[in-house]
């Protein structure tokens, strides 16, 4: 190749010292301490603690209530028809559901805990003087209501944590345009810090964060809007606790409040409690890859009903074209080899943006025809069950385990790869029957220990997957 | 290892190869703030599994691959290469942009983000074609080639910044 043979010892040292003169702009950074550092190292050992812990726990309560013996049945012996209704696990005073009970449009204390991974939950106060806020933005014309986040990492020297705001305003629209100028004003902001917006490209509608740095030191910023309110989330790089705090952690956060606004911003606030029927599938046109002629896309979720503040965000969900090559595995561990030849099958995929790096997961829909369809839906069944709960890996390379969730039908499979840096995949896969005849559903979605994808609790895929069963089952 | 000591190593560690793993993520991706937070969010992973990482024949190997990973995962997430790049200077901790700075950095901008990596990993990580190639999964002959075309691509675009300074 002629271009490349034009470089001399000249280019080299030109090259050379260029690179080298970016040195002095790392040089002159503020430095965090080694122990900050440790902090947020700690903070995510937490983390994965308490998500296994509270996936853990959700099986137990599931055991209990079905029995282990439908959990630990005999993998030889064919599976029951699916379940229409899930059995979800009753709500507990401080699991996820029974906190969201408490009525607060914003996140309580055991919710930053939770969101965050904090070793004791800090105290929400009312701010009685409103000061303004961080970056001091223009006030968006609403009420607000504003309280302060005590932290109790340095008892009994209790410091400021953050605060939170929930502005009101008169009508959906102008709540948006709220949060438009609230997001407007953090990105404009150059003192006393200059905040990087962190949402992905395809920017969330409902849910913003932002962080800063201070002294070396990280701080955050969310916005999430629902109906007529915009909640302000904020946890200061001067608190100790930030030093454990990411993205992912504040994602959770801005959800928690999104769902808040959704609960208790509105005028007419539901009541707690209420249990409301699952949302009603909706069809929508979308790409379904697989021989032709190609299963209908009314046989699949709708992609924007994939969309959740948990599962994207709150972003939207489109299909986008799926693997091209023509392959219908979705499933970890499943390969070409292993699936069956009978009937006929498509695939939609779901992304949260554009690109490749934002597809969130998959639906396969299998219909079999004439009189052993009914057969054959079982056996399907027992296929992916075998294929996931009998694991896959490559010798020195990556292995695949997997776990039942707490309802039929339901794994989360862990792939570890050997010594790659690139950290842990996990994929939450779900498997029903469908309103259909002979048709049958296997959802997937993934995530990454390095914050990829989807990156909730182990509980929180599990609902996820079963709100998205849900769907399936109507179609 | 006891904890103490562990603290002393991870410290130790950490502040002698911090820096260098900063200006690597930063010369790879343009955004100071970026290849800040990418670093510490690297060092902080390699902390929570320090006793395997420290065990590791490089461990500044696997935090260099850790941050550049995360960086380049959330630079073209966030805004893409063009945006990214003119990012620069509006990191509010950071002392402002340098004539010299901004014109490097415009300068990286024309090149491919694998030319740019090669050349980082070459000239700021000292890396051999070897290295790069095992740590990039990349033949030792497509580094060798993406190192000779980023030299004199590089080299042009510095030219042409310096004579449309001058």
């Amino acid at each position: 190749m002629p271009d490349i043979d034009t470089w001399t010892p000249a280019d080299d040292a030109l090259v050379r010292s260029a690179l080298a003169s970016l040195r002095a702009e790392t040089d002159t950074l503020p430095l965090a301490a080694p122990r900050v550092i440790r902090a947020r190292g700690a903070g995510r050992r937490r983390r994965t603690r308490l998500g296994w812990a509270a996936g853990a726990a959700a099986a137990v309560v599931v055991a209990a209530t079905v029995g282990y013996a439908a959990l630990g049945r005999d993998g030889a012996r064919p599976v029951p028809p699916a379940v229409t209704t899930a059995t979800a696990p009753a709500p507990t005073s401080t699991g996820p559901e029974g906190l969201l009970a408490t009525a607060s449009p914003l996140p309580l204390g055991a919710e930053w805990q939770r969101a965050l991974g904090l070793a004791a939950a800090p105290v929400v106060q009312p701010q009685p003087a409103y000061e303004g806020n961080l970056c001091q933005t223009p006030e968006p014309g609403s009420r607000r209501e504003t309280q302060r986040v005590v932290g109790r990492a340095a008892q009994p020297d209790a410091t400021l944590l953050g605060v939170q705001t929930r502005y009101s305003f008169v009508s959906d629209a102008a709540a948006r345009a709220g949060m438009t100028t609230l997001a407007q004003g953090i990105a404009s902001c150059t003192a006393p810090v200059s905040p990087r917006e962190r949402t992905t490209s395809s920017a969330a509608a409902h849910q913003r964060i932002w962080s800063y740095t201070k002294d070396g030191a990280t701080g955050w910023l969310a916005l999430a809007q629902y109906g007529t309110s915009v909640a302000w989330l904020e946890v200061s790089a001067d608190a100790p606790e930030a030093a454990a705090v990411d993205q992912a952690d504040m994602a959770t956060l801005a959800g928690i409040a999104y769902q808040r606004l959704r609960l208790y911003g509105a005028p007419a606030t539901p009541k707690p409690g209420i249990t409301t029927p699952p949302p009603r599938a909706v069809d929508e046109d979308m790409p379904v890859t697989g021989p032709q002629p190609a299963l209908s896309s009314s046989l699949f979720v709708a992609a924007t009903q994939w969309a959740s503040p948990v599962l994207t965000g709150g972003q939207r969900a489109y299909a986008g074209p799926g693997d091209p090559e023509g392959s219908s595995t979705v499933v970890q561990c499943e390969t070409d080899q292993k699936m069956t030849t009978a009937g006929r099958y498509g695939i939609v995929s779901v992304r949260s943006g554009p690109g490749d790096a934002n597809y969130i997961g998959k639906q396969r829909v299998r219909l079999f025809e004439g009189a052993d369809a009914a057969d054959e839906v079982t056996t399907e069944r027992q296929r992916v069950d075998d294929i996931v709960m009998a694991g896959c890996g490559v010798p020195g390379g990556s292995t695949t385990t997997a776990t039942r969730g707490p309802t039929a039908g339901t794994y989360l499979l862990t792939t570890v790869t050997g010594t790659d840096a690139s950290g842990t995949l996990f994929q939450w896969v779900g498997v029903s029957t469908m309103a259909t005849p002979g048709a049958i559903s296997t959802i997937a979605f993934h995530g990454t220990s390095d914050g990829q994808g989807f990156t909730g609790t182990p509980a929180q895929g599990f609902a996820e997957l079963d709100r998205l069963l849900a769907l399936a089952r109507q179609k | 290892m006891g904890a103490q000591s562990s603290d002393v190593e991870f410290d130790e560690f950490y502040r002698g190869t911090v820096r260098r793993v900063t200006h690597l993520v930063y010369a790879t991706t343009g955004d100071l703030g970026l290849a800040q937070d990418c670093t510490q969010e690297a060092y902080a992973r390699a902390w929570q599994q320090w006793s395997r990482v420290r065990t590791h024949e490089d461990p500044l190997a696997w935090v260099r691959t850790v941050a550049r990973r995360l960086a380049i995962s959330a630079w073209r997430k966030s805004t893409g290469q063009a945006r990214a790049y003119q990012r620069v200077g509006t990191t509010g901790d950071a002392s402002p942009p340098s004539e010299n700075r901004v014109a490097v950095v415009a300068a990286l901008r024309t090149l491919s983000e694998p030319v740019r990596e090669a050349l980082t990993l070459h000239y700021i990580g000292d890396l051999s074609i070897e290295q790069i190639a095992h740590e990039t999964n990349t033949p030792a002959g497509t580094i060798k080639a993406r190192l000779h075309r980023g030299r004199a691509q590089l080299a042009e675009a510095l030219r042409h910044e310096e004579s449309h300074h001058a």
